[in-house]
């Protein structure tokens, strides 16, 4: 198979409206019928086609009518009347041959660009689907700041406009509010090889902070208010490279995020979608400094972003207990809401103390983190962990040591419970007890809660634009756990019925495999009427058409294609029929 | 970091994606924005989604190439119905010429004979 980059650069000419098309190498076949022989696609060489078999029975016709009642033939003529005739049934052979092969006038050219509009549409309505899903489950609590602080490094960006020469801050194209700062040269741009080297290593990326700095700048611009970057806007804003630029949108405008080639400003202008130097025409819309820092590809770098880490690390620990508390009340609110999906997780961290030890420059911290994850059953587990560890003069001396690690299982409706726990944990400096949940509150509860999960996923299936990707690992989930567990009540809920099969999730693929073997055995020994071996109910293949597994996971009498074309389904089987 | 890994992948096939490459440059700075700041769970589902399109448009392109070949073939049947058609035009015109000319001068013998026998 062809590199899939080089697959794609041919696949682009179909794009609709595309007024030339391609041949495997690339290269573009211009529309002149002089030089592409006379046709453009299929359909059009169909029409040819057409048009040469009217010609031909019109051409035989006018033979016919000459020689009408004539014994004698020119032999000539007879020779070239035959041949044509031949040619004309050698012609409508091969047409049926195509025909076999699945190609006629009537599925051309057109067909393969209505399709490509499909899969086009399709996939932006699945992004637009998955996009939709993941904005419910990021509604975390509001303010949950710690999110964002636990991203310890802000992926990097390839450097535009690499080979351009440091130019001057052009001061008279300034705004009023940054025309004052004088521009500061103190540092030579980056040789080529180092701006080669950082982009290699990075991917594009566009951190959420860089549109903070932006609208910061706007606002710069707007009220002349000055701009006040945060320790995370710095770090980002430090991060970028001198002369690299971020394109950023803001209310659905573009705008232009640079730093200068010096390294000692931020710039902000409008974007434009154009080429060459009439890109960067556009005058700043603000600017601001960015402190006179090194940047990343430098040893002091490395070094100040330690002191940086130190920086955020007093920073937390200076804020106060009651908003620590506010915090993972509402980070307990969120995980324990019903609406929120398996899988998510929330921490917060915080310094219990902080003490000066005797004799020396060091100091004694001990601090705690919370660790909560919703598991699929609806479980919440917390890990609590206390460390100790000396620290001098921001860095840390030897390794931390662990005061207290466990780990509690909170059941769904428990979320007073893991309150207490957690706020015991954040107000006992010293002693920590954990109160834990028993079995028995916990099983009740929790099945109510896969069952409701499950409702959700069945209706979710039902839906015809539903997406495999995001749906489909959740509910396989759920299956794993019914499996494990046997719940005993299967017969009681028949609209699980789907569950019978088994879903398999594999390289982002879902497929319908076969009957779960403890379900069989579960009706089978209980003599159950209905037949549970049941063919996989259209509503459901609808959504699973796509689905493949490789050729050596199928059973060999259960091949998924023949289900789906309806030739063997399963319940034929009379092996598989209920005792 | 793992996510850093899944970014490269989207990134590559964000690139080739062409629902993602249709999109005018405002969506598409948007699209892309919103893809690449998107935690790792997230980032896999659209891996999916983006591979799906990728196989999708390969499946087509297959057919596209088939097609190609198919209406050269077609087209050759075409020519070649046509030419062997101006071959027995030509045979007719020749042949019907030359009756015109045996014709005549069957009519010319005739009217030799007939001044003859005056």
């Amino acid at each position: 198979m062809s590199h899939p980059t080089h697959i794609f650069s041919e696949i682009k000419l179909f794009v609709p409206n595309r007024q030339v098309f391609a041949d495997p190498s690339g290269t573009e076949i211009p529309r002149n019928p002089e030089s592409m022989g006379g046709f453009e696609s299929l359909s059009e060489a169909f029409e040819v086609l057409q048009q040469a078999l009217k010609e031909s029975e019109i051409r035989l016709g006018k033979i016919r009518n000459a020689y009408k009642g004539e014994l004698k033939i020119p032999a000539d003529v007879k020779l070239a009347y035959d041949a044509y005739k031949q040619k004309r049934l050698d012609t409508y052979n091969e047409i049926k041959e195509l025909r076999k092969r699945g190609i006629n006038s009537s599925e051309a050219r057109n067909s393969i660009d209505s399709a490509t509009n499909e899969v086009v549409n399709k996939t932006l309505n699945n992004l637009d689907a998955a996009f939709a899903g993941y904005l419910v489950a990021e509604k975390g609590p509001p303010g949950d700041a710690m999110r964002g602080l636990s991203k310890d490094i802000f992926p990097t960006t390839p450097i535009k406009h690499a080979s351009r020469k440091p130019k001057k801050v052009n001061q008279a194209t300034m705004p009023e509010a940054g025309r004052n700062i004088p521009p500061i040269v103190d540092r030579a741009p980056p040789s080529k090889e180092e701006k080669r080297s950082v982009s290699r290593k990075s991917p594009e990326y566009w951190n959420p902070l860089y549109r903070d700095i932006s609208l910061k700048l706007i606002d710069k611009a707007v009220s002349g208010s000055e701009v006040k970057l945060s320790l995370e806007e710095e770090t980002a804003a430090r991060i970028m490279n001198p002369g690299e630029t971020k394109s950023i949108l803001i209310k659905g405008k573009p705008y232009l995020l640079e730093r200068d080639n010096y390294g000692n400003y931020l710039r902000l202008r409008n974007y434009r979608k154009q080429h060459g130097q009439s890109e960067m025409a556009d005058p700043y819309i603000a600017i601001t400094r960015v402190k006179n820092l090194p940047p990343r590809w430098s040893d002091d770098f490395k070094k100040d972003k330690i002191a940086d880490k130190e920086k955020k690390e007093a920073l937390k620990s200076t804020s106060d207990k009651e908003q620590v508390e506010s915090n993972a009340n509402k980070q307990i609110d969120w995980l324990f809401s019903k609406n929120t999906p398996a899988g998510s997780k929330m921490s917060f961290w915080h310094i219990v103390s902080r003490e000066k030890m005797p004799d020396t420059e060091n100091e004694k911290l001990i601090g705690m983190q919370v660790v909560m994850l919703k598991q699929y059953d609806g479980v919440v587990r917390v890990r609590y962990l206390q460390q100790a560890k000396v620290i001098n003069g921001g860095k840390p001396v030897g390794n931390a040591e662990t005061i207290l690690d466990k780990t509690v299982k909170y059941p769904v409706a428990s979320s007073d419970k893991c309150r207490k726990d957690v706020m015991n944990c954040i107000q006992n400096d010293s002693q920590i007890t954990v109160t834990t949940a028993t079995k028995e509150d916990t099983e009740k509860e929790r099945l109510a809660y896969v069952y409701e999960q499950l409702d959700k996923a069945a209706d979710d299936l039902t839906k015809a634009s539903v997406m495999p990707g995001p749906i489909f690992p959740w509910l396989a989930e759920f299956q794993k756990i019914i499996d494990r567990e046997k719940i005993a009540d299967w017969e009681q809920n028949p609209k699980y019925a789907f569950l019978d099969r088994h879903i398999i999730v594999k390289n982002g693929k879902v497929s319908i495999l076969e009957l779960n073997p403890e379900y069989k055995k579960f009706r089978e020994e209980r003599n159950l009427p209905g037949n549970t071996a049941g063919p996989v109910p259209q509503k459901y293949l609808a959504v699973h058409k796509d689905a493949r597994l490789p050729e050596d996971q199928l059973t060999p009498d259960r091949k998924y294609d023949e289900r789906l074309a309806g030739n063997n389904p399963p319940n034929k089987n009379k092996n598989n029929k209920p005792a | 970091m793992p996510q850093t890994k899944y970014k490269k992948e989207i990134y590559q096939l964000m690139a080739q994606s062409m629902a993602i490459q249709s999109l005018d440059a405002e969506k598409k700075f948007e699209m892309q924005d919103r893809l690449l700041s998107l935690p790792e769970m997230e980032m896999k589902n659209m891996i999916t989604i983006l591979r799906m399109e990728q196989s999708e448009l390969e499946t087509l392109h297959k057919k596209a190439i088939m097609e190609q070949k198919a209406a050269k073939k077609v087209y050759g049947m075409a020519q070649s119905l046509r030419d062997a058609g101006r071959r027995l035009d030509k045979a007719f015109l020749v042949a019907r010429e030359s009756n015109e000319r045996d014709e005549s001068s069957q009519a010319s013998n005739k009217l030799l004979d007939e001044i003859e026998h005056l």
